[in-house]
């Protein structure tokens, strides 16, 4: 009956419950009778998307030491590139958009087939890692939005193994693997983050987003949200790592794993958007 | 309709008391953050009748659980209905509206707070003699959220005499009925102040006695190109633009006639020439009611 209630922040009383996510779902053979009962469990919402044309090519290192000018580039290439599309060199160096001034959470479905955002973050272990660097070093650049505390991400990394089975997969095939973690509460804390690495055994770092900035610029409203970058810059798919929001699915389809097998055979991503699903990214409530 | 249940939660669950007649709650729980319970709105089932069953959630204060609809985060309940076929058979969950909520980032969604009362038709068969029982299992599992998420499971079950006396329902079961009815979207029709216009790919909602609109959709929708800008508004209008697609705008529209009542239908656009599948619902409804 009441008008919409923005989430408040009284009484934030954090229940013990978040750092142990019992009960967390797995996948299992469909107990649930979701074509009778709950049809909305299903996500039809993939949407096919052109393949992005290949960046233009500029003079290497503006984009990080000249921020302001970069901007410009970037945004000049953001509604270029369709126009005029040009080849990568085989130097294989890429101009990326800045990340935006402004705090206001993207839209991530119309960010595909566009530009990615340069972005420098630090990792659980204190190393930096800057996006166009493993660009430019031909690498192709999955981003996967992280929080230990999630069920959503608990269960991908302990009831399955989702994200460290494809890391496995492809860390040595020219993929960069990236977890970042935009949460500004406690969620964020890299100890916690760290302890939560090692515990699941996972290969990649994780990277630290306290203000938000990067997740915000990426649509990024859940944990898990996947982004994949083609190495020349475009962003090739961003969704959900699979249409099994409901864990229920026995054999879920991977659109990250399709995208990046499509990205290292050339070929088009069919996919290029589904509904992502999961926690909520625990941004600043400010 | 006799379904294997599922042994999944089993050892996670704390168990449902069968055998007890008439409502029926959960074993005493008192750890769940949303707290599940059975109601039939009668003691008793007359063979060839629809009977009610409610499952029922008190949501701690502050916590919320998930609509089946459009949402950025969560999944909502989850149900695995077992009934004995030759008893009775039950029909499709019926939901009540949601309540929008938004981050200050805007993430979006609709969620039940406070209460959240899903209504389940058992139709009972004209075969069902008296004496004999109808026996409702439910297994269910659902996310209940504050800032963060917890998953949450039970299987309750419920039993109810098939008799010719079916009683009349207790005050405190009648409120339960009458206040998840009363959350019920229905169909527009003709005498509904509800006029529906698109322009492009936009929908206008107009409805005159209106002091604030809100349109809730449906998961299997036209998908809104910008559900936190377009999906609610001051005033007697509601213009939504939505995405290029061959799918039908599906949902709930809320109508406030004043700050604290309003006026809950569902959407379908383009209209369909007949809306069986309401219709059957409403005819069951009325005649249940007349039943009483």
């Amino acid at each position: 009956m009441s008008p919409e209630r923005k989430l408040g922040t009284k009484n934030c009383r954090v229940s013990q419950e978040i750092d142990e996510p019992v009960l967390a779902p797995r996948a299992r053979k469909d107990p649930f009778q979701y074509s009778t009962l709950n049809p909305h469990m299903e996500y039809p919402m993939s949407t096919t998307r052109p393949r992005p044309s290949l960046l233009a090519v500029v003079a290497a290192g503006i984009a990080i030491s000249l921020p302001n000018l970069a901007n410009a580039q970037a945004q000049h290439q953001h509604e270029q590139k369709d126009a005029a599309p040009q080849r990568a060199h085989e130097t294989h160096e890429v101009t990326l958009a800045a990340l935006p001034a402004t705090s206001t959470l993207a839209t991530l479905e119309d960010l595909v087939g566009k530009t990615a955002f340069d972005f420098t973050l630090t990792d659980t272990e204190g190393n930096k890692h800057t996006l166009s660097d493993s660009l430019n070093a031909g690498k192709i650049v999955v981003l996967e939005w992280f929080n230990p505390t999630c069920p959503y991400v608990v269960s991908h990394y302990t009831k399955s193994s989702t994200m460290n089975d494809l890391v496995a997969k492809y860390g040595d095939d020219n993929v960069v693997w990236l977890a970042i973690n935009s949460g500004s509460d406690r969620t964020g804390d890299s100890t916690l983050n760290e302890t939560t690495r090692k515990k699941w055994n996972m290969a990649h770092p994780i990277l630290l987003d306290p203000t938000g900035a990067v997740g915000l610029a990426y649509g990024s409203k859940n944990t898990p949200t996947m982004v994949v970058i083609a190495a020349d810059g475009t962003i090739a798919y961003g969704g959900g790592i699979d249409n099994n929001g409901s864990f229920s699915k026995p054999d879920p389809t991977n659109y990250v794993e399709i995208a990046i097998d499509a990205l290292l055979a050339g070929s088009h991503v069919e996919t290029g958007f589904a509904k992502p699903y999961g926690c909520a990214v625990k941004y600043s409530r400010k | 309709m006799f379904k294997t249940l599922a042994l999944a939660f089993a050892t996670l669950l704390p168990l449902g008391i069968p055998g007890q007649v008439g409502a029926q709650a959960h074993s005493k729980s008192s750890d769940l953050h949303a707290q599940p319970r059975l109601v039939a709105e009668q003691m008793a089932a007359k063979p060839g009748q629809t009977l009610w069953i409610a499952i029922d959630f008190t949501i701690e204060d502050q916590w919320h659980t998930y609509w089946p609809g459009t949402n950025d985060t969560g999944f909502p309940l989850q149900t695995e209905i077992e009934v004995h076929p030759q008893i009775a058979a039950a029909g499709d969950l019926l939901w009540p509206a949601p309540h929008r909520i938004s981050s200050p980032q805007g993430i979006l969604d609709h969620v039940f707070e406070d209460h959240m009362t899903v209504l389940l038709p058992l139709t009972i068969s004209n075969n069902a003699r008296l004496g004999e029982t109808v026996s409702l299992q439910v297994s269910m599992r659902w996310l209940v959220c504050k800032t963060a998420c917890i998953m949450e499971s039970a299987e309750l079950s419920i039993q109810i005499p098939i008799s010719d006396a079916i009683g009349r329902p207790s005050p405190q079961t009648a409120a339960i009925f009458e206040r998840a009815r009363s959350r019920l979207p229905q169909p527009i029709t003709d005498s509904d102040p509800v006029t529906i216009t698109q322009e492009g790919p936009s929908l206008t909602l107009t409805s005159t006695p209106a002091e604030r609109l809100a349109f809730y959709p449906s998961e299997n929708s036209r998908p809104p190109r910008n559900l936190l800008r377009d999906g609610q508004a001051e005033g007697q209008t509601l213009t939504i633009e939505f995405r290029e697609s061959n799918d039908p705008i599906l949902g709930v529209l809320e109508v406030w006639t004043s700050p604290t009542e309003s006026l809950l239908y569902t959407i379908h656009w383009p209209p369909e020439n007949n809306e069986p599948r309401a219709q059957a619902r409403d005819q069951e409804l009325s005649s249940f009611t007349g039943d009483r």
